[in-house]
C-alpha cells in the first residue's frame, strides 16, 4: 500500500510520471484493451501504473470522448473493453507530438547543465 | 473469515455506493471483474489460492473507498473556486457577527434587568436568524456555479492592467463627495431652523435637537466631523492614500461605529420622539453601512499593503 504522506522526493517522481501516464495509456489502445490486459501490457513494457490509477482512468478518458467501450463476453468473465475513439486518436497524435519536442528540449536541458547525471555519480 | 470474493465484493459495494446512480451498476461490474483478475494474477504469482489477507492487500492498494470513487467521478461543477474560499468564508462570517453586533446590544437593553430573558429570546429570532446570511450565499454561490457550470461563460476577455492603484484617488470625485458631505452636514445642522421657516407651524418644532445631546452626543458628532474633514482634505492634498492616512481613515471608522452605537442606545437626539425614532432607525442603516466599511478595510489591510505602499515603506526604512 503507498504510503499516506510520501516523501518529496516520491511526489515529484509520482508528479512526473502522472504526465505521462495518459500517453502512455492511449499508446496501448489502438485496438480494442479491456484494463487488466492494458494493465499487464503497459506493465510489460516497463511502465507499472497502478491499478488504482489506470481503471478509473480509462473511465474518464471514455467520458470526455477519447475513448469508446464495449461489454464483451469471450474466455471468461464479462470484460468492458476499450480503445481510441476518432477524437482519442486525434489528441493521442498531437500528444506525441508535444512529448517529443518535450523530450528534445528536456534531453537538451539536462545536457546543458551537466550536473544531474555528475551529481548522482558523485552521491554513490 | 471471508472469502476473497466476498472481500471484494464488499469494498466494490463501498465504492459503488459512492457513484452517481446512473453508473453505478456499470462501474461495479467492471471493478469486481477488474479486481478479480487482479487477486487471480497475484494468486498466479505466488503460487498458491487467494485468501482473505491477499484479497485484503489488494483492495487497501487499491484506495480507501472513497477516493477510488472520487477517480471514478468526472469533475462536478464547482461552487466555489479555490481562490475565492477565503473570501467567501470571511464574508459568510462577517455577515453573521455584523447582524449580531447589531442586534444584541439593542436586545440586552431593551429590557434592562431582563438581560438573560432578552438574551434567550434575542437568540431564537436573530441569533440564529443572522444565518439566513451564509444560506443565501451558498444558495447563490450553487446557482451561480451551477450556471458557469452550464453555460461556460467564453475566454474572449483579455486581462488589462488596472489604470491605477488603489490607494490613487480621483481629485474631482473626492470634490464632489467633500461638498455633497458639507451640503448634508448643513442640512442636517440647520434642519430646526429650516423646519422653522419652511414648515408649516404644526410641524415647526419636529426637528428640535434636545439640548442634553447637542452639549454632549452633538459635541462629539462634531469632533468626528472635523476629524474625518481634515482627514479627506489631507488625502485630497496629497492625490493617495498613505499608509499612516489609511491606519487614520481605519481609526475613524472604528469611532464612528462606536459612537453612532452610543447615539442610538443613548437618550434622545430630537425632542419629537416620532424625529428621535426616525432618526434613529437611520442612523442604524448607516452604522450597518459604517460596519460594512469597516469589515471591508479591516480585510484589505489583512490581505497585506499595496504594493505601491509597500515599497515606499522599503524605501523610507
Amino acid at each position: 500500500m503507498a504510503p499516506i504522506n510520501p516523501p518529496p522526493d516520491d511526489k515529484l517522481e509520482q508528479e512526473l510520471r502522472r504526465g505521462v501516464i495518459v500517453l502512455a495509456a492511449l499508446s496501448q489502445l489502438n485496438g480494442w484493451q479491456y484494463g487488466y490486459s492494458l494493465r499487464q501490457s503497459l506493465a510489460a513494457r516497463g511502465m507499472e501504473i497502478e491499478e488504482g490509477t489506470l481503471y478509473p482512468l480509462l473511465r474518464r478518458l471514455e467520458a470526455q470522448g477519447l475513448l469508446v467501450s464495449e461489454w464483451r463476453i469471450e474466455d471468461g468473465p464479462p470484460r468492458r473493453y476499450y480503445k481510441l475513439s476518432p477524437a482519442g486518436r486525434a489528441l493521442y497524435g498531437r500528444l506525441i507530438e508535444n512529448w517529443n519536442g518535450l523530450v528534445d528540449t528536456v534531453a537538451g536541458l539536462v545536457a546543458d547543465d551537466g550536473t544531474g547525471p555528475k551529481r548522482k555519480k558523485d552521491s554513490r | 473469515m471471508m472469502t476473497p470474493d466476498k472481500v471484494v465484493q464488499a469494498y466494490v459495494s463501498d465504492v459503488a455506493r459512492r457513484l452517481p446512480r446512473a453508473k453505478r451498476d456499470d462501474v461495479a461490474l467492471e471493478l469486481q471483474a477488474l479486481l478479480n483478475e487482479e487477486l487471480q494474477g497475484e494468486a498466479d504469482a505466488q503460487g498458491r489460492a487467494a485468501d482473505e489477507a491477499m484479497a485484503l492487500d489488494l483492495v487497501r492498494a487499491f484506495g480507501a473507498p472513497e477516493s477510488v470513487a472520487e477517480r471514478y467521478r468526472s469533475a462536478d461543477f464547482m461552487i466555489i473556486p479555490a481562490t475565492r474560499t477565503s473570501g467567501f468564508v470571511a464574508l459568510a462570517l462577517g455577515g453573521v457577527v455584523l447582524q449580531w453586533l447589531v442586534t444584541l446590544p439593542l436586545a440586552l437593553l431593551s429590557e434592562p434587568g431582563r438581560e438573560i430573558v432578552s438574551l434567550g429570546s434575542w437568540w431564537l429570532t436573530h441569533g440564529i436568524g443572522a444565518l439566513w446570511w451564509p444560506g443565501f450565499m451558498v444558495m447563490t454561490a450553487i446557482i451561480v456555479g451551477w450556471m458557469r457550470h452550464k453555460w461556460p461563460p467564453a475566454q474572449t476577455t483579455t486581462w488589462r492592467p488596472r489604470p491605477g492603484d488603489r490607494d490613487d484617488i480621483s481629485r474631482p470625485w473626492w470634490a464632489v463627495a467633500g461638498i455633497a458631505a458639507a451640503a448634508g452636514i448643513a442640512t442636517l445642522v440647520g434642519s430646526p431652523w429650516i423646519a422653522q421657516n419652511f414648515l408649516p407651524p404644526a410641524a415647526a418644532h419636529i426637528f428640535h435637537f434636545d439640548p442634553d445631546f447637542v452639549a454632549v452626543g452633538g459635541a462629539a458628532v462634531v469632533v468626528m466631523w472635523t476629524l474625518t474633514a481634515i482627514l479627506n482634505t489631507i488625502v485630497f492634498i496629497e492625490g493617495r492614500w498613505r499608509p499612516l492616512t489609511r491606519d487614520f481613515d481605519l481609526a475613524l471608522a472604528a469611532l464612528w461605529a462606536g459612537m453612532m452605537l452610543w447615539l442610538i442606545m443613548g437618550p434622545r437626539i430630537f425632542m419629537s420622539p416620532l424625529t428621535d425614532e426616525g432618526a434613529k432607525g437611520w442612523m442604524g442603516v448607516v452604522l450597518l453601512l459604517v460596519l460594512l466599511d469597516l469589515g471591508i478595510k479591516i480585510y484589505r489591510r489583512l490581505q497585506g499593503p499595496h504594493t505601491a505602499s509597500a515599497l515606499a515603506a522599503i524605501s523610507k526604512a
